[in-house]
Order: structure tokens, then C-alpha cells, then sequence
């Protein structure tokens, strides 16, 4: 199966000498196009760094990311910024909405920013499986924690990126709309060929997925 | 390469959290548990705090300047009061011996001194007594010399104590034909003591030269002191102008002291008429300045409400994220006041840190700029004038009260916000305006210029501040510029000279006995101006135009038998509107109505009740044009501010009254602005033979006026630049924070896709916005208040203040650094921006 994402001694190091912090150390992962991956670990073993490095948010001191072959990091800033809103998407443990715009205009604004026309129907598909289409001209702020991630998840969507980055996107939300969104998830990655890589702590969620990477001090400790 | 710095940047955060960490948990509970979560917020926030720091520096440095130049103005004039204007209050003219004892048997006068004309001297043509240059002999006790000054004046030798003395300027005696004169040297002078007196030979000996003043030169009268015996030797009836200064115990102030000394004046017998206060003494000596005060606190309230907006602007702008965290120090269990204190003493540190330095910068810029803007007057070249400092320790302590008073009004509305809200409110606070409800109607699809308007939609009081607050400054800069930019020295010079570049009038007297030749009424029997030299005028090759305005002699009839000789001038429509838009007429004077009714007008407004007469009397006079002359009564339908002459009528009731051809006064010569110096020699020549006649040049009047005009916009300007100065890092201040504070925002959009391309381009956009609103609220208020200031300047004859004009070059040099600057910022920051990565971008709180 062809790989889709590639990584290659990925390391992340904080400060120097003795309050050297290795968040990440040596990750070498793949994962084919279509797979369900799921990182697993405790807080603070470094799953968050080392996520933000493979969707090119964050810079690694050493090591390569390759996303279908290409070398992210050695892509000029704005080149990588074109490479994020139309190959990737992004569901943040924090949210991260705009919030000077409603709920619709956030979800369709990486499609502006790439100058394409938006997909309306399938945009409204995902709020209505996402049930929050009732919401799309709240503002960010007057959304619950879970209304606010669902609007995240939309967002990461609703560009059909080829790889999506998700930190922990159901740890708002109750078991029912939980599992409506992975399983929204996994339609859209086989529906669209999508690669989805997750951070999760949920046993449940890991048990359906196609590969697990184990992350223990910066380093990858099992995979399966 | 980016690696290092994002580890470099990585290491800082560390460092800087940890330091708000350790002193914000130093101490857990108490006054200085709140002193240490200030001070950890201040560090924490550093790009913020120093933002505002400098905000207050700023607005304490423009209140300092204009609180010190206002006590400089102040003190320098009362200091230097007596050295410029001498240390009498007044002067009482026409006091006969009765009157002067009655005077000095009162307490009220502490000094007087007393002075008389001792009569005048001949120069230019000897047989006529006529000349170009007046000049006068004059007799002044030592008292008077003391209160006026006179004694510093003195260049050489004494003033006169024998009968055959004298003392004079050097020009003086230059104009009767000494080119050098020496103390001790005799001169032969043709005086005569007084209008009934023929002129006669006297011979003086120099006993003192006084100082060369070149103003004197130009307006062309000069006066000579001689003895009191010299003076007591001639006046059959002594009579004095009394110099004098009150007794301390007289309770006067700048607006009663006139009133006093005419009561004083009338208790002695003196018509209150002939009082004249020495008003700049009066005024600087006795007045506190209260003018002056009211312009700096009015300048300086404007300052502090400016200043008030741009500081709560700035805590506004991050208010969000701070409520959130003030959310968080509120949870853990402060309490509404402590949180008010939390606030109160992060912005009293950082005015802590502000006032001083603005004070510092405050009071040196001040000083600096004072001393030069006074080295560039003359009143600095007075001998005895005292450089003033304006260190006053009051005034920087009211200063820094006024500075620490505007952050405290900034810091209410984010104190309010913090303790009124909940503990869980202010951890989800967004500190969005309220009034959307929530909600956005929002668009189908959004693009940057989309994104760029829905923030400024959504954070409508933070837009409408900016604006405002940006506004604001140019308002001042709009309103200055609209003062200072129409300041005309030109229009100064042609209150004098009014057409072409030169003047030439007659020179005349109006009731001279002893030389009735050089009356008005005998002058125009042979016009001098109709000579045949100045009919040649017109045939230089250099002459363009040449005008002329008529005049006729008169004799009022008054009660009785009295009757008084004036001059009246003949105003064409142009000369008649030049009169009236010089402003403080009186009735309302319109030309045609005035040739309808053959309407007379008189000259001086201020004067026409001490004259006798009210508007719409009939004037009784006999009009006379040297050749015919008419009798006649017409209506006095106004009066012009300040004329040449006392009356005046049209050019129609001219015509009218049937005088036939031209009755010249005045003629104006104009030429092409290079030809005037070989025009000026011509002119010269031609008329150098010629009696009865005075010539003025455009070029001297204007080159005086622009030296008025010169400081007068020197101080305007300076204190406009400083303005445009602190203005402009005030609203570079304001952009900055606006856009530090919304990183996080900027990083989230990155995250989702947004090129730095685009980045800049949403910053410019937003900052063109602010650039239009700014324009728009500074045109729309500025230039209102701006003409409102034009308009007080002009009814109070400010200098140089006539016409009207937009300041349009002004204007376009502030529309054009506002964009320069916005988009410098907006390039400035953006690139500030990409040097981070796109996590710590999210990561960032401020």
C-alpha cells in the first residue's frame, strides 16, 4: 500500500545542556494511505510535539517528514501553508476557531483561503452528522467545549484533506457523539481514500484503529 | 537555522513563565501577594506593559511641555515685565501744576514722574519747516526714566541737566547732517517749541548718545531729550505727562487697573480721557496669566482624554486573554477588591516607570525648545532680561498627578470588567462587544478581505476606539496646521502698503499755524501727486498699474462755533470691502448704501464716542478738494476699525458731490516683483525733490511682518511636530498592540492554511481602514475646530490672520505618513510574525 506519511529520526529538543528536554527522540513511523493511525501515551511523553511536527506546524531540530513523498520541511513557509489547507487537516485539543467569524465561515474558510468554491451540500452533510448545523451562524464563543470541537472537526474535513491530524478530538464530547464522530471519521477516510492519525486516550477508539503507535518519552515503544 | 530558534525561543518562554510563576507564589495571600501577581503580569506580558509604558511617557512629556511652557510664558513675562515695559502702570497727559500737586498729595501714586514735549525739530527742507522725518526734543525727569527704562538705553554720557544740552540716538543727528557725532560736540538744530512758534536756531551740546534702535530708522521719527530747564525756559504754562506708578496698597488687578487710575485721575482733576495704562505691564505684572492658564489646561485636557483613550485602548486590546487569566487567580479564591487592586497596581508600576521619564524628556524637551523659541525674539536682546527656568516642583508634581489621573480612568473600565464578572464567566470571557448576541449572519464563503472585515465587525468598540483614538491626534495636527498654514505675513504687509509694491502719500499736517502751507487744505491747492515728476511714473518701463485713491480736506462743524480740521478718504468698492473685512466696524457698512445715501464713515471704531458723535447723526462739514469746495450734511452711517484717515466716503458720493477731476492722496505703484529694487531707485529720484511726500515699499512692510509671522509659527509649528510626533508613536503604539495581541489568532489562521502573503495582506487591509477612518474623523472634526480657532485668531486680529484657506497640502501630508505608516507597521509585523513557528504562534498569550 502506498505510504502516505514517512518519518525519519524525528527529534524535538527544548533548551540546552543540563535543562536539555527531549520531547521527541528518533521517531521513525509510516503510515500507508487510507489507515486508521492512533498515537497513544501519557501526558507530557510527547504525542502533542511530535503530531504538530508531522502536519508541519512545528519545527524539529533534527529528522524529515515526508507527506506523499515530499520533504515538508524543506518547502518554503507559504508553500507549506498551501500544503496544510489542501492536504491536511487539523482538529486541535484546544479548538483553535476563528473567533471573529460564526460556525459556518470557519468551517469553509480553508477553502477560501485556497480560493475554491465550497462543497455546500457535503459541508452541510458534515455539520448535520456532526449535529451542529442548527449553530452555523453562532459565534465560536457562545458554543459549548463540545460544540466547539465538533466545529473543529467539521473544519478539518470539509476541505477532503488526504491526511487528517486530530489531538485527542473526542475527549469533549459524550460516548454517543463520540462515536458518531469516529465513525464519521472512518466514512470520510474511506469514502474520500483519507488517512486519519489521532491522538487519543480512549482504549475503544484504539482498538478499531490500524495501527497504534505507543509514545513513551519521545520515543515510539511499540507500534502495532 | 530554524530549528535554533524555535529552540531559542522555546528556552525564553520557559524562562519568562517561570519568572511570573515564582513571583506571583512567593507570597500566597495579602497587599504584597497582589503587588507580586502585578508584577509578574507586567513581566509576562512584556511587549504589552512596555507599550503602555511608553504611552504613559509620552502623555506625561506633552503635559509636561505644555504645562512648562505655559509657566515659562508666565513667569517670563512677569519677571521680565518691568525690563520690557517699564515699571509704570500709566501715564496722565495734559496735567497742569493744580492737577499734578493734587497728585502728589495722594497716597495711591507710590512714584511719579513727570515729562513733556519740549517741541520739534526741523529737518529736510529748512525754508518750509516741512520734512520726511519727524522729530521731536522731548524732557523726562529722572523718575520717568527710571520707570521707563530710559536710563538703560543710554549708550554713552547723561541725560541733559543744563539748559544747552541734549541727548539723542547718533541717527538723530545723522539726519540734521552730523555723520559722526561725539559728547561734547555742538550741534546747530532749527526747533521751535510749539505749533504757533515760527522755527528758529538753537544751539545744543551732545551730553549723551542713546542706543541705535534700526526700527526707528524706518518708521522714520526720532526724539531727542533736553534739560528741565531747557523746557521750564519756554512753556509759558507748564504742562506735563505724568509717569507713575501705584502704591502696592491700591488693590488692582489686570482688568480693574484702568478703571482705577481713571477714578484716581478724575479725583485729581484730570480728564480720564487723556489716562493710558502701560497695559503689557498691567497685564503681566498683575494678571496671573489667566489666559494663558486656561489655553494650556485646555490643551492639556485634551491631551489627558486623548490620553486616556489610547491607554485603555491598549489594555482593552488584550483584555480578553487577561480576563481569562484574571479568571483563573479569581477561582483560586481573590476577591472582587483584590482583583480591582491587581489592576490598579499593574497600571500604577507601569506609570511608575512612565511618568518619571516623561517628566524627565518632558521638561528637557521643554526647556531646550523654550530658550531657542525666546532666543529668536528680540525681547531676549533687552538688556536685563532674565532666562527664566521652568523647574517649578509643583508643576511636575501636578503633572505627574494629572499622568497617574489618566491611567487611573484608563484602568476603571478593565477593573470594572474583572471584578464584576464570575470566576467560570471570565475563564470563557471572549470580551466580544455583546451587541451581535452571539451571532453572525456570516457568508457562504469567506475569503481574507472577508475574514479582515468580520474582525473588524466583531470587534467593533476595539475599531471604533482606534479610529478615534488615532482620529483624535490628527485632529490636533488638522487644527493646527489649519492655524499656523494661514498665518499671511503678506496680508499683514498689505493692511500697510494695500496695492502694488509701492506707496506714495502725502506727508501733511492738519491744523499747523505757523506753517499753514503744510496743512492738508493748502497741499492739495497744488498737489504735489500731480506733479508733473509723478505723472512721469507712469511712463517707467518697469510700471504695470498704477492706482489711486482721492483725498479731501474738511472742517467739522461741531456745537457752536467749534469747528476741528480733518482728512477724508475717498474708498473705492475694493478699498471700501479691503476696510470692512479688516474686521471691528461698526453699523454695517455697504457701499452701495453708503453712495446711495452719500453716507459718511468714520476711521477708528474705538473712538467715535470720544470724538462726539453716534451712529446715524448728521455730520456738518465743509469738503474741500483744493479747488471747490461744498458744505454739506450727510448721515454717519458707520465706522471702520483703524484707517489712515479719520472719515472717509465712497468714490460714487465722490462723483456725486460734483468735486471735477482727481484729488490724489495715495497712489499705488505696482510692478513686476523683480523690477522692484531698479523701480524703488527710480522712484527714489523722482521724487526725492519733491515736498509733502512720503514713500513706503511693499518689500520693508512685508519683511517686517514676516518676522512677526515667523515666530508665531515657529511655536506652532514646534508644538504642532511634537504632536505629529507623540501622535504618531501613539498610533503606532496602538497598531503594534493590536496586532501582538492577536498573534494567537494569526497563528490559528496559519494553522488552518493562511499564507504570509496573505497575512500581510489582511493587516494592510485592516490598516487602510484605520487609515480612512482615521482621515475621516480627523477631517470632520479637525477642520471645524481648526477654522473655529482660525476664526477667534481673526476677530482678535492674531497676526498675519485674514483669508480662509483648506489646508489641503497639510492634510495630504498627513494622509500620506498615515498610510506610510500603516503599511511600514503592517510589513514590520508581519515579518516580526514569521519568525516564529506556526505552534508557538497558537501557544502565544500575550
Amino acid at each position: 500500500m502506498e505510504t502516505i506519511l514517512r518519518t525519519e529520526n524525528l527529534c524535538k529538543y527544548y533548551g540546552s545542556g543540563e535543562n536539555e528536554v527531549r520531547a521527541v527522540q528518533n521517531v521513525s513511523i509510516e503510515v500507508a494511505k487510507g489507515e486508521f493511525a492512533v498515537i497513544v501515551g501519557k501526558s507530557g511523553s510527547g504525542k502533542s510535539t511530535l503530531l504538530h511536527m508531522l502536519g508541519g506546524l512545528d519545527y524539529p531540530t533534527s529528522g524529515k517528514v515526508w507527506i506523499r513523498g515530499e520533504d515538508i520541511f524543506q518547502l518554503k513557509e507559504d508553500d507549506l501553508a498551501v500544503l496544510r489547507r489542501r492536504k491536511i487537516g487539523f482538529v486541535f485539543q484546544a479548538f483553535n476557531l476563528v473567533s471573529s467569524v460564526n460556525v459556518w465561515e470557519n468551517v469553509v474558510l480553508p477553502l477560501g483561503l485556497d480560493g475554491q468554491k465550497t462543497d455546500e451540500a457535503f459541508v452541510k452533510d458534515v455539520l448535520r452528522t456532526l449535529d451542529i448545523e442548527d449553530k452555523i451562524h453562532n459565534l465560536p464563543d457562545t458554543l459549548s467545549g463540545g460544540q466547539q470541537q465538533r466545529v473543529a472537526i467539521a473544519r478539518a474535513l470539509a476541505s477532503k484533506p488526504d491526511i487528517i491530524f486530530a489531538d485527542e478530538p473526542t475527549g469533549n464530547l459524550d460516548t454517543k457523539t463520540s462515536d458518531e464522530v469516529i465513525a464519521l471519521f472512518r466514512m470520510s477516510a474511506k469514502k474520500y481514500g483519507q488517512t486519519i492519525v489521532m491522538i487519543t486516550h480512549d482504549e475503544d477508539i484504539a482498538q478499531i484503529a490500524d495501527r497504534i503507535f505507543v509514545i513513551e518519552d519521545g520515543k515510539v515503544v511499540s507500534r502495532a | 537555522m530554524r530549528d535554533g530558534k524555535g529552540k531559542r525561543q522555546e528556552t525564553k518562554k520557559t524562562a519568562k513563565t517561570g519568572a511570573a510563576g515564582s513571583a506571583a507564589g512567593k507570597k500566597p495571600a495579602g497587599g504584597s501577594a497582589v503587588t507580586n501577581l502585578a508584577l509578574g503580569s507586567i513581566r509576562q506580558n512584556r511587549s504589552r506593559s512596555i507599550l503602555i509604558v511608553i504611552s504613559i511617557m509620552l502623555t506625561t512629556l506633552l503635559l509636561t511641555v505644555i504645562a512648562s511652557y505655559g509657566y515659562g510664558m508666565i513667569r517670563s513675562n512677569h519677571v521680565n515685565a518691568g525690563t520690557l515695559y517699564g515699571t509704570y502702570h500709566g501715564v496722565y497727559a495734559g496735567v497742569g501744576t493744580e492737577e499734578l500737586h493734587n497728585m502728589q498729595l495722594r497716597s495711591e501714586f507710590a512714584q511719579i514722574g513727570l515729562a513733556a514735549s519740549a517741541g520739534t525739530v526741523q529737518s529736510g527742507v529748512p525754508e518750509t519747516g516741512s520734512g520726511d522725518v519727524s522729530m521731536s526734543l522731548m524732557w523726562a525727569d529722572e523718575t520717568t526714566r527710571q520707570l521707563m527704562n530710559l536710563d538703560r538705553q543710554l549708550a554713552d554720557g547723561h541725560f541733559p541737566e543744563k539748559a544747552g544740552e541734549i541727548a539723542a540716538q547718533p541717527g538723530f543727528f545723522r539726519m540734521l547732517g552730523y555723520d559722526n557725532p561725539q559728547i561734547g560736540d555742538s550741534v546747530q538744530l532749527n526747533t521751535r517749541f510749539s505749533m504757533q512758534d515760527y522755527f528758529g536756531p538753537e544751539t545744543f551740546v551732545i551730553s549723551g548718545l542713546i542706543k541705535e534702535d534700526t526700527s526707528q530708522g524706518t518708521s522714520g521719527s526720532y526724539q531727542a531729550f533736553v534739560s528741565e530747564d531747557y523746557y521750564n525756559g519756554r512753556a509759558a504754562q507748564q504742562q506735563y505727562s505724568v509717569c507713575f506708578r501705584l502704591s502696592d496698597s491700591v488693590p488692582v488687578t489686570g482688568d480693574t487697573a484702568e478703571d482705577v487710575m481713571k477714578t484716581l485721575a478724575r479725583d485729581c482733576g484730570i480728564d480720564d480721557r487723556y489716562v493710558s495704562e502701560n497695559s503689557a505691564y498691567v497685564m503681566w505684572s498683575l494678571d496671573p496669566g489667566r489666559e494663558t492658564i486656561v489655553g494650556c489646561a485646555l490643551l492639556a485636557l485634551i491631551v489627558i482624554v486623548f490620553s486616556v483613550m489610547v491607554i485603555y485602548n491598549i489594555f482593552q486590546t488584550g483584555i480578553a486573554h487577561r480576563v481569562r487569566e484574571y479568571g483563573k487567580i479569581k477561582a483560586l479564591g481573590a476577591t472582587k477588591k483584590q482583583m480591582k487592586k491587581l489592576i490598579f497596581r499593574e497600571g500604577m508600576l507601569l506609570a511608575a516607570a512612565g511618568i518619571p521619564a516623561g517628566l524627565a524628556a518632558g521638561y528637557l524637551t521643554a526647556s531646550v525648545s523654550f530658550r531657542i523659541l525666546v532666543n529668536q525674539s528680540d525681547m531676549a536682546d533687552t538688556e536685563g532680561f532674565v532666562h527664566v527656568s521652568l523647574f517649578s516642583p509643583v508643576l511636575m508634581i501636578a503633572v505627574a498627578a494629572a499622568a497617574a489621573l489618566t491611567v487611573w480612568i484608563a484602568l476603571k473600565k478593565p477593573m470594572k470588567i474583572v471584578s464584576s464578572v464570575s470566576p467560570v464567566e471570565a475563564m470563557r470571557w471572549q470580551g466580544r462587544d455583546g451587541k451581535t448576541g452571539g451571532y453572525r449572519k456570516g457568508k457562504k464563503s469567506i475569503r481574507v478581505t472577508g475574514l479582515t472585515m468580520a474582525s473588524l465587525s466583531n470587534n467593533r468598540k476595539r475599531t471604533a476606539m482606534t479610529i478615534v483614538t488615532m482620529g483624535l491626534s490628527c485632529v490636533l495636527f488638522v487644527s493646527m496646521a489649519n492655524f499656523a498654514g494661514n498665518m499671511d505675513p503678506s496680508y499683514d504687509a498689505r493692511k500697510q502698503i494695500p496695492h502694488g509694491q509701492f506707496q506714495i502719500e502725502l506727508d501733511y499736517s492738519l491744523s499747523d499755524t505757523a506753517y499753514p502751507e503744510n496743512n492738508l487744505d493748502q497741499i492739495l491747492k497744488s498737489n504735489p501727486l500731480e506733479s508733473r515728476q509723478i505723472r512721469e511714473i507712469g511712463n517707467l518701463e518697469q510700471v504695470t498699474e498704477i492706482r489711486v485713491q482721492n483725498r479731501l480736506s474738511a472742517v467739522l462743524h461741531r456745537d457752536g462755533n467749534d469747528t476741528k480740521k480733518t482728512a477724508v478718504a475717498v474708498l473705492s468698492r475694493e478699498d471700501f470691502e479691503n476696510e470692512i473685512s479688516q474686521g471691528s466696524t461698526l453699523g454695517n457698512p455697504d457701499y452701495d448704501q453708503a453712495s446711495a445715501d452719500d453716507a459718511i464713515f468714520y476711521g477708528w471704531s474705538n473712538f467715535l464716542g470720544d470724538e462726539g458723535y453716534e451712529l446715524n447723526d448728521m455730520v456738518e462739514l465743509t469738503l474741500d478738494d483744493g479747488s471747490e469746495t461744498r458744505d454739506l450734511k450727510m448721515p454717519l452711517a458707520g465706522s471702520f476699525g483703524s484707517m489712515d484717515t479719520e472719515w472717509a466716503i465712497t468714490e460714487e458720493t465722490y462723483h456725486k458731490l460734483g468735486f471735477e477731476g482727481e484729488s490724489p492722496g495715495v497712489i499705488w505703484i505696482d510692478c513686476a516683483e523683480e523690477d522692484a529694487e531698479e523701480l524703488q531707485q527710480e522712484l527714489y529720484s523722482l521724487t526725492s525733490g519733491i515736498e509733502h511726500l512720503d514713500m513706503f515699499s511693499y518689500r520693508d512692510a512685508l519683511e517686517t511682518s514676516e518676522e512677526g509671522v515667523s515666530m508665531m509659527k515657529l511655536f506652532t509649528y514646534s508644538l504642532t511636530g511634537l504632536i505629529a510626533l507623540i501622535s504618531f508613536m501613539n498610533m503606532a503604539n496602538t497598531m503594534i498592540t493590536g496586532i501582538i495581541v492577536r498573534k494567537q489568532e494569526f497563528g490559528i489562521l496559519q494553522a488552518i492554511g493562511m499564507t504570509n502573503g496573505q497575512l500581510g495582506r489582511m493587516l494592510r487591509q485592516e490598516g487602510l481602514f484605520f487609515t480612512l477612518g482615521t482621515v475621516i474623523v480627523s477631517v470632520v472634526f479637525g477642520l471645524p475646530v481648526g477654522y473655529g480657532l482660525f476664526w477667534y485668531g481673526k476677530t482678535h486680529s492674531w497676526i498675519g490672520l485674514h483669508e480662509y484657506h483648506f489646508p489641503a497640502a497639510e492634510i495630504g501630508l498627513m494622509i500620506l505618513a498615515l498610510a506610510l505608516m500603516q503599511l511600514f507597521l503592517s510589513r514590520m509585523l508581519s515579518r516580526n510574525i514569521k519568525g516564529e513557528s506556526v505552534v508557538d504562534r497558537i501557544r502565544y498569550q500575550g
